[in-house]
């Protein structure tokens, strides 16, 4: 698993993390049942934090792209993880373009909602 | 006739001949034989642990019909350029002929004994077998002969295209490598272990669940490649067992490792101009250094690892300028 961060980019570097593992999920070279680096021995590699490279997981975690387990470490998940890894990176794609239109959370939630009543 | 079929037809001769001698001289001394049979003889020549006669017959057997086995094997299937055949085959032929010529002597040492205790084994008997196994061993690399085969061109790797790195950008690749090989040595070690233990043999049990901890350790590993170089460690251990720092690295590339063609097994091997960890056979990350020799680890996904590594180093000598 290739991970790819930038210090100077605006993005917090969790974020960066996370984003490397999803597209590396996304696009099959990780998949279910495939498990993590350690966040000590990423973090150190990285040269960055150990919380650091926690929050990336645990937005994964959140995603439910990622189990975390106390011990095991964190391991992808079974159900269909590459769709649900594409799913979770057009979201962001789609609240980062809400945000640049100036959109606000009630706004976006409001837009997704109409989205869901009509299907 | 081709080298390796004249190296392996000399191996399985001599191990045939050998064992029928061993086996015929038993079976004509049969009935002069005592049973037990004095089996193992102490500083001073006299007998100081005994078998059972169908038992010996058995386990000379057997030994003899391992290890030529064994030897054989090396010989087909191992990749023995230049003069390492020929070295291989002497050592087999010899190997055999002192371990046959040992337990002939040991028949013979027995032979119209009334009881087992009472055999000695004179000790001049061991310069003897020592002797047939050198006389032997040198025959052998005289009609073996060198290997004129030429060493095949697909062991060479092919160097990756290395990754475009931003100036201040941080790239990590890692990846764990299983062995089924090693872990089925641990899972066996554990299982007779445990047995014996529950057969209350403690001392042997102990060793040998002792024993399985470092092949454990090793039937998986964690190769990455970072801003230090390149690093492998069990899952766990804060040092990685084997590193190499980006300045000692000269190119990457990806090639195909045969652990027992190339390696000879599996593990961290070295080689004459190679070192590897291989855990198996398959894909491998080769690492040319910059002294001239090569590294290379099994693991998939080996292409990524390379170019990063091509990346990370290029990166560094443009900034060195």
């Amino acid at each position: 698993m290739l991970f790819r961060v930038d210090p100077g980019s605006s993005t917090p570097l969790g974020d960066q993390i996370a984003a490397s593992i999803r597209g590396a999920i996304a696009d099959g070279r990780t998949p279910a049942g495939e498990r993590l680096p350690s966040a000590r021995q990423l973090a150190e590699s990285l040269g960055v934090n150990v919380h650091t490279v926690l929050r990336g997981y645990q937005q994964l975690r959140d995603e439910g792209l990622i189990e975390l387990r106390r011990g095991r470490g964190a391991v992808v998940t079974g159900v269909e993880p590459e769709a649900r890894a594409r799913l979770s990176a057009e979201v962001r794609v789609l609240v980062e373009d809400a945000r640049t239109l100036g959109l606000s959370d009630e706004q976006i939630l409001a837009l997704v909602r109409a989205a869901l009543t009509d299907h | 006739m081709r080298w390796k079929v004249r190296a392996a037809l000399i191996v399985a001769v001599s191990y045939v001949a050998v064992t029928v001698v061993l086996l015929g001289t038993f079976v004509s001394w049969r009935d002069r034989l005592p049973d037990p049979m004095a089996s193992h003889f102490g500083g001073g020549g006299q007998a100081d642990d005994v078998m059972s006669r169908a038992a010996w017959f058995w386990m000379s057997g057997l030994v003899m019909l391992l290890i030529g086995a064994m030897f054989l094997a090396m010989t087909w299937w191992g990749r023995n350029h230049g003069s390492h055949g020929r070295v291989l085959v002497s050592v087999a032929v010899a190997i055999g002929v002192a371990l046959a010529s040992l337990l002939t002597f040991a028949q013979a040492a027995n032979l119209d004994a009334a009881s087992a205790e009472e055999v000695v084994m004179p000790l001049w008997h061991l310069g003897v077998g020592a002797g047939l196994a050198l006389v032997a061993g040198l025959l052998c690399w005289w009609i073996t002969g060198p290997d004129s085969t030429p060493a095949p061109e697909g062991s060479t790797a092919t160097p990756e295209e290395p990754l475009r790195l931003g100036k201040g950008e941080i790239a990590v690749w890692t990846r764990t490598v299983g062995s089924w090989a090693l872990g089925v040595v641990t899972a066996l070690t554990v299982a007779v272990g445990a047995l014996l233990a529950a057969s209350g043999v403690w001392v042997a049990a102990v060793a040998l669940l002792l024993s399985a901890l470092p092949a454990a350790a090793l039937s998986r590993l964690n190769v990455t490649v970072d801003r230090r170089g390149l690093a492998v460690a069990p899952p766990g251990l804060r040092r990685p067992a084997k590193r190499i720092g980006l300045d000692e690295v000269d190119t990457a590339g990806v090639r195909h490792v045969s652990a027992f063609a190339d390696f000879g097994g599996w593990g961290y091997r070295v080689r004459p101009g190679a070192s590897g960890v291989v855990m198996r056979s398959g894909q491998a990350l080769s690492v040319r250094l910059r002294g001239g020799k090569e590294f290379v680890v099994v693991v998939d996904g080996a292409e990524e690892a390379a170019a990063l590594l091509n990346g990370l180093v290029e990166r560094r000598r443009e900034e060195g300028e």
